[in-house]
């Protein structure tokens, strides 16, 4: 989605590649759906307040009624024999999507001993106290942000 | 539709960086152990927003919204979903003007902590009681991890093809 919008706005002169990669690096940083932060960030840039209304309204109003569109159409298909295999090879498909997604994550990075560390340690501590991940994210952001600054700082 | 299950997606929207599908372990975490949907219900709900255009945790919201209270249930769970990334960016703003803060070693900070839910994300599809027995499902899930990598596939394409197989390994009793 990210990468069409893109496209589409450079082509139609709405903004420049840099104002865009400008509001995509903030959207990574922001929670949400990034194609919701982007949207909503190049509408705020193109047209102030009412380009972010207005964009934010464009790229959450489709999906929501797909959505409804395709749970009654599912509802009416109840009956079909393919329903309940199609619908599991759809969810192998996000057992292999979310693999892929999870393999290009630590392809992406470099892995220093203490970074490995920590992410064994976080998803073992997901594992068992999973309604504690608010406090796992805010204390993984406050120690890690500074030690990357550090990082990136030329002495 | 409860004051709950809208809680559930008011607190995901907060946790959500990196992409949709880092929360979608913890949003089963909490549907299913909160005992607002079955995992296999959720199992559904995940084929289902994932084969409808759009970001994932904004079309599970919706398609659970539904489940629950019909089309206002729709409405106000995606809106819960969305207060988060709204209001943060209020907040963001102000921070920003007090605390420069560095993107780039934010980002990094970021990509260490979706590497972590995304893991959690995957062990989580991959645990759950819906797969148990069913091998196949298994099975199209290497095929389509090995095929998004390796071929420059749409992924909506690989979604409709996994679900073909789904179907095919189905009516030969393997699934």
């Amino acid at each position: 989605m990210v990468p069409i919008f893109q496209v589409r706005l450079e082509k139609e002169k709405l903004l420049s590649e840099k104002a865009f990669l400008q509001s995509l690096g903030l959207a990574q940083c922001l929670p949400g759906p990034i194609a919701f932060n982007v949207s909503r960030l190049c509408g705020q840039q193109i047209a102030g307040g009412w380009g972010s209304f207005a964009a934010t309204l464009g790229v959450v109003i489709p999906p929501f009624f797909s959505v409804i569109l395709v749970s009654l159409v599912l509802n009416w298909l109840q009956q079909a024999v393919w329903l309940e295999p199609f619908l599991s090879g759809v969810y192998g498909a996000a057992l292999g999507l979310v693999g892929g997604m999870v393999y290009k994550v630590y392809r992406s990075q470099k892995w220093p001993p203490w970074k490995l560390a920590i992410v064994g340690g976080g998803i073992a501590f997901l594992f068992l106290f999973p309604s504690w991940v608010l406090a796992l994210i805010l204390a993984l952001l406050v120690t890690l942000y500074p030690v990357e600054k550090r990082g990136r700082t030329p002495r | 539709m409860s004051l709950a299950s809208l809680l559930v997606f008011f607190k995901i929207g907060f946790l959500s960086f990196g992409g949709g599908w880092t929360t979608v372990g913890l949003i089963e975490a909490d549907l299913v152990g909160g005992g607002f949907l079955t995992a296999v219900e959720f199992s559904r709900a995940v084929s289902i927003a994932q084969m409808t255009p759009g970001p994932i945790a904004l079309n599970l919201a919706t398609y659970v919204g539904y489940r629950l209270g019909g089309f206002p249930g729709a409405a106000l769970h995606t809106l819960a979903l969305l207060m988060a990334p709204l209001l943060i960016v209020w907040i963001a703003g102000a921070l920003s003007r007090k605390i420069p803060l560095q993107r780039s070693a934010l980002l990094s900070a970021l990509q260490t902590i979706t590497a972590i839910l995304l893991t959690s994300t995957l062990f989580s599809l991959l645990q759950t009681p819906v797969l148990s027995g069913k091998w196949g499902v298994v099975l199209i899930g290497a095929v389509a991890f090995f095929v998004f990598l390796k071929a420059k596939i749409d992924p909506v394409l690989l979604i409709f093809l996994c679900g073909g197989a789904g179907i095919a390994l189905g009516f030969a009793g393997m699934l």
